[in-house]
């Protein structure tokens, strides 16, 4: 079975594969927005979505990814696929709890490291939007097709959409890191 | 005298315990489990960090590593690691010590398992 989602927030989309897995589909593959799910006994794993420490490096080389794949895989875990920076793992529910960060700091780290991606990102796309805002107030008057400006209008729009998605994204996990330091 | 040094975690702590003999992730997590009977399950991502961390720091250092299976690396602690884990144990210890001078004596002279049942209670 095929499901296509498109999720911010890695909590949220932890959740709904878990929840998945519960009525019996577990996740194996992620394209683009499309989760491949395959039948299983409910509930049968644990799934949680990674974004690994590059330990102050913009990516993990892959000799280093494999190594911290195989490290998280000794300890019981299954890998399951990445896409971009992330990362996910399943493990048995039989075989223990599966949690991948379990004390405040490593968890302010995890949330650090997603919200700077989500900064980058934003940014690079605020840049291009500005360009191109600026590019099409010049078009010159005898160049206007009201077909294509529609078109290229609407597809600014669903950059700042976009880029207002990563705003909101930003500021939560920005609660959640201040909610994860009162705890300490 | 407790020293300057910074708090530890609990992770690095355990870790720092685990690895007096030459320990792997899978081992230092079930040894922390073994001592902590059972309250302080590591994850992996969280280990991994640490382990870095610790290694960039000079405290462990890599023992061995295993050609047919990266899975197996091992780490032990060094020199400047003791010293920092017995700098801990110190302030750990002026820690308690505090607790029990100014807490109820009562609740000082109940063994481990009395007070654990006295803080349910409170909880």
């Amino acid at each position: 079975m095929r499901k296509f989602r498109l999720y911010y927030d890695k909590d949220k989309e932890e959740e709904w594969l878990n929840e998945m897995c519960s009525k019996g589909w577990s996740m194996t593959k992620f394209f683009l927005g499309v989760y491949t799910f395959e039948p299983c006994s409910p509930g049968k794993y644990t799934y949680q979505v990674d974004l690994p420490d590059t330990h102050g490096k913009i990516r993990m080389g892959d000799g280093e990814k494999r190594e911290y794949i195989d490290f998280v895989e000794s300890t019981g875990a299954e890998y399951v696929c990445s896409w971009g920076f992330y990362v996910i793992f399943r493990k048995e529910a039989e075989k223990g709890t599966f949690k991948l960060y379990t004390d405040a700091e490593s968890k302010i780290g995890l949330y650090r490291r997603i919200r700077l991606l989500f900064l980058v990102v934003g940014l690079m796309e605020f840049g291009l939007a500005i360009g191109q805002t600026a590019n099409y107030l010049h078009i010159e008057e005898e160049l206007w097709d009201p077909g294509i400006n529609i078109f290229l209008w609407s597809c600014l729009g669903v950059i700042y959409l976009i880029i207002l998605v990563l705003l909101v994204m930003v500021i939560r996990i920005t609660r959640k890191i201040h909610r994860l330091k009162y705890q300490k | 005298m407790a020293g300057k040094q910074a708090a530890m975690t609990e992770a690095v702590y355990y870790i720092l315990l685990s690895l007096r003999t030459p320990n792997h992730g899978y081992g230092i997590i079930q040894n922390t489990l073994e001592l902590t009977e059972g309250r302080l399950e590591l994850g992996a991502g969280t280990l991994y960090g640490a382990l870095n961390t610790l290694l960039d720091k000079g405290w462990i250092q890599l023992y061995s590593e295993d050609k047919h299976s990266r899975k197996k690396k091992q780490y032990q602690i060094t020199e400047l690691g003791e010293k920092a884990l017995q700098q801990e144990i110190l302030r750990l210890e002026e820690l308690v010590e505090n607790g029990r001078k100014i807490m109820s004596q009562s609740f000082v002279k109940l063994d481990k398992e009395e007070r654990y049942e006295e803080v349910q209670v409170v909880l």
